[in-house]
C-alpha cells in the first residue's frame, strides 16, 4: 500500500513529458528561419506545436498535482530491458555472423523475460524457428538476410 | 449504378492474380489467428509486418495488411466467445451474451451467427465502399488547401475524442506526433529540422521503426507484464444456430452492418466503436432488455456484424481522401507513402487497380474467413493452450525480423528501441499512443496544406472560416470537442464505453 503512493501521478509525468518535448522542440528550433503567416519558414509550424505542447503539459501536469490523481503504477524494469537486449543481440549479431547465431541467441535472451528451467523448451523452440525463417523468409520470399556465419 | 459493379468486377480480376489472392489467404489467416490470441493485436501485428510487405508490390501489402485487420474482427469473437476473452477490443461486447450462450451450451450457435453476421456485414461494407467512395472522391477533389487542412483538424480531433482514455493527453499525444513529423528537411527551404545533426534524420524519422517500437514492442513487453491466465474454453457443440435464433439475428445483423458502415467511415471510428453502439442500439430496442447479458443472440448478432462493417467502412476515408480514420490505418498510409503511393483523393484514378482491388480483395477475404473460421474451430480453440512464454518468444522472432528487414542502418534499430521505451513510458503514464501515429503521419502534409492556405491567403487566418467547406469541418470537429467538455456529454461517452 505505502509503495504505490510514493510513486508520482500519472498526470504529473505526461505533463512534465510534454513540457520536456517542447521546449526542447523550442531549443533546437531557435537558430531557424520562422518567417510569418504568409511566408512559413522552416520553423513556424514546429514551433507552433511547441508551444501547444507546453500548454499541454502544464494543464495535464497541473492536473496530476492533486492528492487524489491516479499514480503510475507497475513498472517492472526487466521485461523492458530483455526485450530490448534481446533485439540488440540480434541486430548486432545477424549481420556478421547469420540467422543461425543471431536467431537463437534472440531467444535465449528473450527468455530471460519469464522466470523458468525449461530450457530444454527454448532450445527446441529455437531450432525451429530457425529453420522457419531460413525456409520461409530467406529461400521462399527471398529476403536478404544471410543464415550462416561466413 | 452498373459502373459499381464494372469496377468491382475490375478489382476482382485484380485480386484474382496468384499473388493477391495468397495475400489475402495469409492476412485473413494471420488476422484471425492474432485475433484469437489474446496479448497481440492487428495494430501490433501490421506494424510488426509492414517492413516485410516492402518486397511486394503495393497492391499485394495492402491486401495482406487490410486481411488482417477485418480477419482479426472474427478471430476475436472466436475466444470471446468461448472463453470471454476479447481477443480484440471491439470483441468486448460479444463477451457479454456470446460467452453466456456458451455457458448454456448454444456456443455453436453464437459462433455461427457470428461468423455469418460478419460474412453479410462485410459483403454489404464492400458494396458500400465501392458507392460511397467514389463519391466523397469526387467531392474530396474539388477540396482547396484551407479545406484539407480543415477535414485534418476534424480528423484529428475526432481520433481523439472518440478514443478512450483521457482527451487532454490525447491531444498532447497528436502534437508529439506532429512534431516527430516534422523531424528531418524541410522540403519548401531545403533546412534540416531537429535532426540533431545527424545526417540519417534528413529523410525523417522513418515512420517503420516508429510504429514498430511504439505498437509492436510496447505491447509485447505490457503483456510480459501481466500474469499468464489458465484457459478454460468451453465446449462447441452444435454448430447451427435453431430456426429461432437464426429469426432473431436478422434484424440487429442489419441494424449492426449500418450503425458498422456510418460509424466506420467517421475518423476515429472504426471496428470496435460500431460494437459498443450496436450492443447499445440493440439493448435499447429488444423488447425484454433483460436478457441481455445472459445469452441474448441479438447482442451477439449486432455488434459482430458492427465491427466487421466498421473495420472495412474506416478504409474510406484511407481510400478516398487519403485521411486515416484510426492508428492502423495511419500505418496503412505510411505502407503506401513507402511504396511511392501519394494518399489522396488522386488514387482512384492514378491506382486504380489498388483502388478496386483493395475494395474487391475485402469481399474474397471476408469468404476465406467464413471458411477459416466455421470449419477449423476447432484449431483455433487448440492453439489457445499455447502458454504465453512460448508464444512471446514467436512474436519477438517476427518482431526481430522486421526490424532488420526494415533496415541497413543501425539508426532504425536505435529509433525502434527508443521508441519502445517511449511507448512504455506512455503506457505507464496513460498516455495513448494511436494518436500520436496519426499526428506522425498527417504531420507533413498538414503543414503543406497549412502554407499553401496561408499563401494563397497571404497571411490571414480567417480563410479557414470563410470557406464553407472549411467551416464545416471545423464546426464539426468543435461539436466533437464539446462533447468532451460538457460533463453531459462527457457521461454518455462513459456510457459507451462501460458494459450496458
Amino acid at each position: 500500500m505505502s509503495k504505490p503512493d510514493t510513486m508520482p501521478s500519472k498526470d504529473l509525468c505526461s505533463g512534465i513529458m510534454f513540457v520536456a518535448l517542447g521546449a526542447a522542440g523550442l531549443f533546437l528550433l531557435a537558430p531557424l528561419d520562422h518567417g510569418s503567416a504568409s511566408r512559413m519558414g522552416a520553423g513556424y509550424f514546429p514551433t507552433l506545436i511547441c508551444f501547444a505542447l507546453l500548454a499541454i503539459g502544464a494543464a495535464v501536469g497541473l492536473r496530476g498535482i492533486s492528492r487524489t490523481a491516479a499514480r503510475v503504477q507497475g513498472m517492472q524494469l526487466r521485461p523492458l530491458l530483455v526485450v530490448m537486449a534481446a533485439i540488440l543481440s540480434f541486430g548486432l549479431t545477424v549481420r556478421p555472423l547469420g540467422l543461425a547465431v543471431a536467431l537463437p541467441l534472440l531467444l535465449f535472451v528473450g527468455a530471460l523475460a519469464i522466470p523458468r528451467e525449461r530450457w530444454l523448451e527454448v532450445a527446441l523452440l529455437a531450432i525451429a524457428m530457425t529453420a522457419f525463417v531460413a525456409l520461409v523468409f530467406v529461400v521462399g520470399l527471398g529476403l536478404p538476410i544471410k543464415v550462416l556465419p561466413r | 449504378m452498373t459502373d459499381i459493379w464494372q469496377n468491382l468486377g475490375y478489382g476482382l480480376t485484380v485480386v484474382a492474380a496468384p499473388a493477391n489472392l495468397l495475400a489475402a489467404f495469409a492476412g485473413a489467416l494471420v488476422g484471425t489467428l492474432i485475433g484469437v490470441l489474446p496479448g497481440i493485436g492487428p495494430l501490433a501485428t501490421v506494424a510488426l509486418l509492414l517492413p516485410l510487405t516492402f518486397a511486394l508490390d503495393p497492391v499485394t501489402a495492402l491486401v495482406m495488411l487490410a486481411g488482417i485487420y477485418y480477419g482479426a474482427q472474427y478471430g476475436g469473437s472466436t475466444t470471446a466467445i468461448l472463453v470471454n476473452i476479447p481477443g480484440e477490443s471491439s470483441s468486448v461486447v460479444t463477451c457479454l451474451d456470446g460467452h453466456a450462450m456458451a455457458r448454456q451450451g448454444r456456443a455453436g450457435s453464437a459462433l455461427a451467427v457470428a461468423a455469418l453476421g460478419s460474412f453479410f456485414a462485410g459483403c454489404v461494407a464492400t458494396v458500400a465502399i465501392a458507392v460511397f467512395g467514389p463519391t466523397l472522391t469526387s467531392v474530396a477533389l474539388s477540396f482547396r488547401p484551407a479545406d484539407y487542412c480543415s477535414l485534418m483538424v476534424f480528423a484529428l480531433v475526432a481520433a481523439v475524442t472518440l478514443a478512450r482514455g483521457s482527451p487532454l493527453k490525447a491531444f498532447g499525444m497528436v502534437f508529439v506526433g506532429l512534431l516527430l513529423g516534422t523531424v528531418g528537411t524541410d522540403l519548401t527551404s531545403g533546412t534540416a529540422r531537429l535532426t540533431l545533426g545527424l545526417p540519417e534524420l534528413a529523410e525523417g524519422l522513418g515512420f517503420v521503426p516508429v510504429a514498430m517500437g511504439i505498437f509492436g514492442i510496447t505491447e509485447i513487453v505490457a503483456n510480459l507484464e501481466r500474469r499468464e491466465r489458465r484457459i478454460d474454453t468451453a465446449r462447441i457443440g452444435r454448430l447451427l444456430p435453431s430456426a429461432s435464433e437464426f429469426r432473431a439475428s436478422i434484424a440487429p445483423v442489419f441494424r449492426g452492418t449500418g450503425i458498422g458502415i456510418l460509424l466506420g467511415i467517421l475518423p476515429g471510428g472504426g471496428a470496435a466503436m460500431s460494437s459498443y453502439a450496436s450492443y447499445m442500439v440493440e439493448k435499447r430496442l429488444a423488447r425484454e432488455p433483460g436478457r441481455f447479458g445472459h445469452g441474448a443472440i441479438e447482442g451477439v448478432a449486432g455488434p459482430e456484424a458492427a465491427n466487421n462493417a466498421g473495420a472495412q467502412a474506416s478504409f474510406i476515408p484511407l481510400l478516398s481522401l487519403g485521411v486515416p480514420g484510426n492508428a492502423l490505418m495511419a500505418l496503412l498510409i505510411g505502407a503506401m507513402m513507402i511504396h511511392g503511393i501519394v494518399p489522396g483523393p488522386q488514387i482512384m484514378t492514378t491506382r486504380p487497380d489498388l483502388y478496386w482491388g483493395l475494395i474487391a480483395s475485402m469481399w474474397v477475404g471476408n469468404l476465406m474467413l467464413v471458411i477459416i473460421n466455421l470449419p477449423l474451430i476447432g484449431l483455433w480453440v487448440a492453439l489457445l493452450r499455447v502458454p504465453y512464454r512460448l508464444l512471446y518468444l514467436v512474436i519477438l522472432v517476427f518482431c526481430a525480423i522486421g526490424a532488420y528487414a526494415v533496415n541497413n542502418s543501425s539508426l532504425d534499430l536505435i529509433i525502434v528501441i527508443v521508441f519502445s521505451i517511449f511507448g512504455y513510458l506512455c503506457l505507464k503514464f496513460e498516455c495513448e499512443t494511436p494518436p500520436m501515429i496519426l499526428g506522425l503521419v498527417l504531420g507533413p502534409l498538414f503543414e503543406e496544406y497549412l502554407r499553401r492556405a496561408l499563401i494563397f491567403s497571404k497571411g490571414d487566418w480567417s480563410t479557414f472560416v470563410t470557406h464553407p467547406i472549411s467551416l464545416g469541418f471545423l464546426l464539426a470537429a468543435s461539436a466533437l470537442l464539446a462533447l468532451i467538455i460538457f460533463p453531459a456529454m462527457r457521461s454518455k461517452r462513459h456510457e459507451v464505453f462501460q458494459d450496458g
